[in-house]
């Protein structure tokens, strides 16, 4: 597999979808630079929002289609407002369909309460380590419920319609 | 003569042959009118009159071994015969693709150099198929591929979150129950209106398990939606989620219905519903009549929803762990799993 030409590979990533497209830059380095190709990612934006949508949206300076792709399709998703949004495990502030800030993931949440732990370690005393960690805990808490609260929201109305 | 004097002298006597070098530099022989099907081929012919002899043999690209030069060869012999229906040559061609991954990359390889594109498009196809709906581990695995990715991978924005292997199994257990009823009940010819599908959520399953409401509650519930759904048979469809708990069994049963025959749809949808009624409670009406189903069976089902719900349930105190893991101690959480907002008493 490894030894087919660039052509090939785009030929076989030309026939996935976009969800299938993102699967795929996750397999290696090779496959990752093949499915991040602007042509592919324009290709499936004018498929799935049309060649004006195309046009007014399209990358300007160092913007990739597949970027310009994935703002859309979130905000398909989710809206334009400024949200806090789940998508996998991770946490996002996101606008008008772009990640603004990274929150946080409740697959490391173990970490980071850690990580702050650390930090604040010779400076304060046990209680205000504990503190810490609660309030570091919670404001994780709070940030995760919001981001859940937004998606189930979303299916919801979503299911609506249907 | 030599072999040249005849085929110039003579071509309508005797079946012109090419000669073709493999990437093993083996030389063998050809007839002319199968390999022309390669564009390639065709060109080293035409243009620079190669092939005629041994000596002058056409050299293949080097991606085209014997064992693939065979394939190739199978595939022109095949196709190149014009009284072949398109259905033929669709049959054909699916069953062409159907061998080992390794061997498929090899081939669109060989048929690229050769510039055969039709082949080309078709191992693309098989390829782009295979590759749809697994994950990356398992390409990586197919394809022998180097994990050479760093945490970057974790970005992976555009992924589709149905994840939860509780959904999945969950799923899988719905549509395989829809499918045993449909068996039953087409084979007793028995008049059920509706397909008699354990919906319950997890929810539900969970407090059978832990006696919450006495007795089995799996009975009260699945004679309950009956009910409902007999009731409402009139009530024309409001598919709202933002309904009390109440109205939303009462609609779940009737969208059902209207969703049976939608497999997929019903999962999903009958999930929804449930994922939102949170802490259901039994309506107790005695006296009504489990009529329609076997008794047997819908004892059979139940055992298995009770099992399928002991496998989740032991999943959970780990998952009460891990989010309590900062210290909480209230057990009325407020957490998601796939999206869906859930109440736990």
């Amino acid at each position: 597999m490894e030894s087919l030409p660039f052509e090939i590979y785009m030929k076989i990533f030309c026939l996935l979808d976009y969800q299938h497209l993102a699967v795929a830059q996750q397999v290696s380095r090779r496959w990752k630079f093949v499915a991040s190709d602007d042509a592919l990612w324009s290709n499936l934006f004018k498929k799935r929002w049309g060649g004006d949508h195309a046009a007014f949206y399209a990358p300007m300076g160092s913007k990739s289609w597949k970027h310009v792709y994935e703002v859309q399709d979130r905000c398909d998703r989710i809206g334009v407002g400024l949200k806090i949004i789940r998508e996998g495990s991770d946490y996002y502030l996101v606008h008008q369909g772009e990640i603004q800030r990274y929150l946080g993931s409740r697959k490391n949440q173990e970490k980071v309460t850690a990580h702050s732990c650390h930090s604040e370690f010779n400076f304060n005393g046990e209680s205000s380590l504990a503190e810490e960690r609660s309030s570091r805990g919670i404001l994780d808490k709070i940030l995760f419920f919001i981001g859940d609260l937004e998606v189930a929201s979303a299916e919801a109305k979503r299911s609506r319609v249907i | 003569m030599s072999e040249i004097d005849m085929a110039v002298i003579k071509p309508e006597m005797m079946k012109p042959y090419v000669w073709l070098q493999t990437s093993d530099d083996s030389i063998q022989q050809v007839e002319q009118e199968i390999a022309m099907f390669c564009p390639l081929i065709c060109q080293e012919i035409i243009q620079k009159g190669m092939g005629s002899s041994k000596n002058c043999a056409i050299c293949l690209p080097q991606q085209v071994s014997p064992a693939m030069l065979s394939l190739i060869l199978d595939y022109c012999r095949f196709h190149q015969v014009p009284g072949r229906s398109n259905k033929e040559r669709k049959s054909y061609d699916e069953k062409f693709v159907r061998i080992d991954t390794e061997r498929l990359c090899e081939l669109t390889s060989a048929a690229d150099s050769l510039q055969l594109k039709p082949l080309v498009d078709l191992t693309s196809r098989a390829l782009a198929r295979i590759i749809e709906g697994k994950s990356p581990e398992e390409i990586r695995d197919i394809f022998h591929l180097p994990d050479d990715l760093t945490e970057e991978e974790k970005l992976e924005p555009l992924r589709n979150i149905t994840a939860d292997p509780r959904i999945r199994l969950l799923n899988r257990l719905y549509a395989k129950k829809r499918k045993e009823l449909k068996e039953r009940e087409r084979l007793k010819n028995i008049e059920v209106e509706e397909e008699h599908v354990d919906e319950r959520s997890v929810d539900d399953l969970l407090s059978f398990i832990n006696g919450n409401e006495g007795e089995p509650k799996g009975v009260k519930t699945s004679k309950n939606k009956k009910k409902n759904r007999r009731k409402k048979e009139q009530q024309k469809n409001s598919s709202s989620k933002e309904t009390s708990e109440l109205d939303k069994k009462e609609v779940n049963g009737h969208d059902i219905r209207h969703q049976s025959s939608e497999a997929e749809r019903i999962s999903e949808s009958s999930y929804l519903h449930y994922a939102e009624d949170g802490t259901s409670t039994p309506k107790s009406d005695d006296g009504d009549i489990y009529d329609g189903i076997d008794p047997a069976l819908k004892e059979k089902i139940d055992r298995e929803v009770e099992d399928f719900a002991r496998r989740l349930n032991s999943d959970w105190p780990e998952r009460m762990q891990e989010l309590l893991s900062s210290g909480q101690d209230r057990k009325t959480l407020l957490f998601n799993t796939d999206g869906f907002l859930r109440r736990h008493a």
